[in-house]
């Protein structure tokens, strides 16, 4: 079966952590998803997504991301994502997302604006 | 959940249900280390033929999720069915992210695509080298 997948929030001045651990595909994304548009749905948009724990995304995560951008974007906020592994990088670099998002390597970089 | 291997191929047949996607990337991996693909291409392995279950789950809800691993002389060949024998092969117009899947794997290995197995089942198919 499944891994599971971990999802981890603080809250960092105006940003709001969410740090993901596991593996992130069609079964698992619309966790995330719903983690996402709770937030910006209740006013935290700043959300930088820690991935330094993904093994694995597929493109369902990737579109729960783009999703959590464009939501994030419209309530006025953003989604940074947060050191993302190789095998993450590399799905994001071939569907030209890695231009798309707000990258950082740490998290202190990515909610240094708050 | 079952699973079978011979010595000309290896295959496993999962439900039809998103949950299984982690399963069929451990068959891809354990095939490809078995038989000799490069450690640094099971990543591209595992992500190809997760997307190619996803869009056969896009394809048919309930048809059956099956992956085969076909050894050659130099390449493992990988066809994950898509939906059922005689039936179109043909995700919901609407679904980009199926869409995208088969793009994916386009992108990921050279060889990819659509065709149809022995027993006129769609598959999608592609290949990695083994050394």
């Amino acid at each position: 079966m499944a891994e599971d997948l971990l999802l981890q929030t603080k809250e960092t001045g105006d940003w709001t952590v969410i740090e993901v651990k596991g593996e992130v595909d069609l079964y698992s994304a619309p966790r995330l998803k719903e983690l996402i548009g709770d937030l910006a749905g209740g006013g935290r948009s700043r959300i930088a997504v820690g991935l330094e724990g993904v093994e694995f995304m597929d493109s369902t995560g990737l579109g729960v991301l783009i999703g959590g951008l464009k939501r994030c974007r419209e309530a006025g906020g953003t989604l940074s994502l947060v050191a993302p592994t190789e095998p993450v990088r590399k799905v994001l670099s071939i569907t030209g997302l890695d231009k798309v998002f707000p990258i950082h390597d740490t998290m202190s970089e990515a909610t240094a604006g708050s | 959940v079952s699973a079978t291997g011979t010595t000309d191929r290896f295959s496993i047949e999962l439900r039809p249900d998103p949950a299984y996607l982690a399963t069929a990337r451990m068959f891809a991996a354990t095939v490809g280390r078995q038989v000799g693909v490069e450690e640094e291409l099971l990543d591209d392995l595992k992500l190809a033929v997760s997307e190619a279950c996803a869009r056969a789950l896009a394809s048919d809800p309930n048809g059956r999720l099956r992956v085969v691993a076909i050894p050659t002389e130099d390449r493992l060949v990988f066809e994950v069915s898509q939906g059922q024998p005689g039936r179109p092969d043909a995700p919901p117009a609407d679904d980009l992210a199926a869409g995208l899947s088969l793009e994916l794997i386009t992108v990921l290995f050279d060889d990819a695509g659509v065709a149809r197995d022995l027993d006129g089942t769609p598959v999608v198919r592609f290949s990695v080298p083994t050394s």
